[in-house]
């Protein structure tokens, strides 16, 4: 009976160990979350050219219709040139400060206001949160105007499960709605779970 | 969904091997109580721990204390012994996890 005693101390000392453990690698709270942005309708300007320019980082990076991401800490920004006016060899040749001029002083190159962040630390969630996949619309473009809107967020887990919420404001991100269609196996199988097992308890005691 | 599967599966094998080695019950009938058992705690215990609570110690507790209380009531053995089984169950179960994580 000691030695029961004893194992099950060690065990109990064990499980108030293992969070520690955890704590070193992640905090469930504190995670960063991967951002990444998709342009959803890049297609429907094919005259255009659609550029990256970030503070640190990146110099610039050319934006087609597959999803972005850049360094955690940069703030980035989206510019477009017309196809005609664009010259990606000239470009690749700019020093740093030749670079930041051209952004912004080149009336070729048209800037959008959006702010892009390169990781969300507003999001309610745990470490199973795989990666943020924002989704941004063009609505505007002419000559002297582009106006990108975030439209919406996809959330996806590491449990494959994706779950998206629509941006209300420009300014927050939206949060993951707690439930959805693919939840419901969570909750099925432990409901017909227990009415099996109390069904096996009335039968066992009435039966 | 597979993620689920999957760990329901790793889980009712893992949980089943500790009970049957406790408890030496007809396999068969032991298999479906651990499945039982199981099927009603991870599920919820997941959820949780994704989407609600973002607390494994705090989930695993929970998860210790509802299947010892089933254990014992399926099993019909002595609670002390039903939370020892419940305890070393999922201690097991939980390093696997951590180790396939």
């Amino acid at each position: 009976m000691k030695r029961i005693s004893l194992l099950f101390s060690l065990i109990v000392i064990g499980i108030f160990t293992i969070p520690t453990i955890y704590a070193d690698v992640i905090d469930p709270n504190q995670t960063e979350v991967p951002v990444y942005y998709i342009i959803t309708n890049i297609n429907d300007y094919p005259d255009y050219v659609f550029l990256l320019h970030g503070n640190p980082s990146p110099s610039f990076m050319v934006l087609n219709s597959s999803e972005f991401n850049f360094y955690k800490l940069s703030i980035a920004s989206i510019y477009a040139v017309e196809k005609s006016n664009y010259n990606q060899t000239e470009l690749e040749n700019l020093n740093d400060t030749e670079l930041e001029n051209y952004f912004e002083e080149n009336t070729n190159v048209i800037p959008s206001d959006l702010e892009l962040q390169g990781d969300l630390n507003d999001i309610n969630g745990s470490y199973s949160l795989e990666k943020v996949v924002i989704e941004l619309e063009i609505t505007s473009l002419n000559q002297t105007n582009l106006v990108i809107k975030k439209t919406r967020a996809k959330f996806i887990y590491s449990d494959g499960i994706t779950k998206t919420a629509d941006f209300q404001d420009q300014n927050t991100t939206p949060s993951p709605d707690t439930f959805d269609k693919m939840d419901f196996w969570y909750f099925i199988i432990p409901l017909i779970a227990i009415i099996a097992i109390i069904s096996i308890l009335l039968y066992r005691r009435y039966g | 969904m597979y993620f689920l599967i999957y760990a329901l599966f790793t889980t009712i094998i893992l949980e089943f091997l500790v009970i049957w080695i406790f408890l030496r019950d007809q396999p068969a009938r032991t298999l479906i109580y651990t499945i039982l058992i199981n099927c009603f705690t991870l599920p919820l215990a997941t959820y949780a721990y994704y989407y609600v609570i973002f607390d494994l110690l705090l989930v695993e507790i929970l998860v210790i204390v509802i299947e010892s209380l089933l254990i014992k009531l399926l099993f019909n053995i002595k609670y002390p012994n039903a939370l020892l089984i419940s305890v070393i169950a999922n201690v097991i179960t939980a390093l696997v996890g951590v180790y396939l994580i």
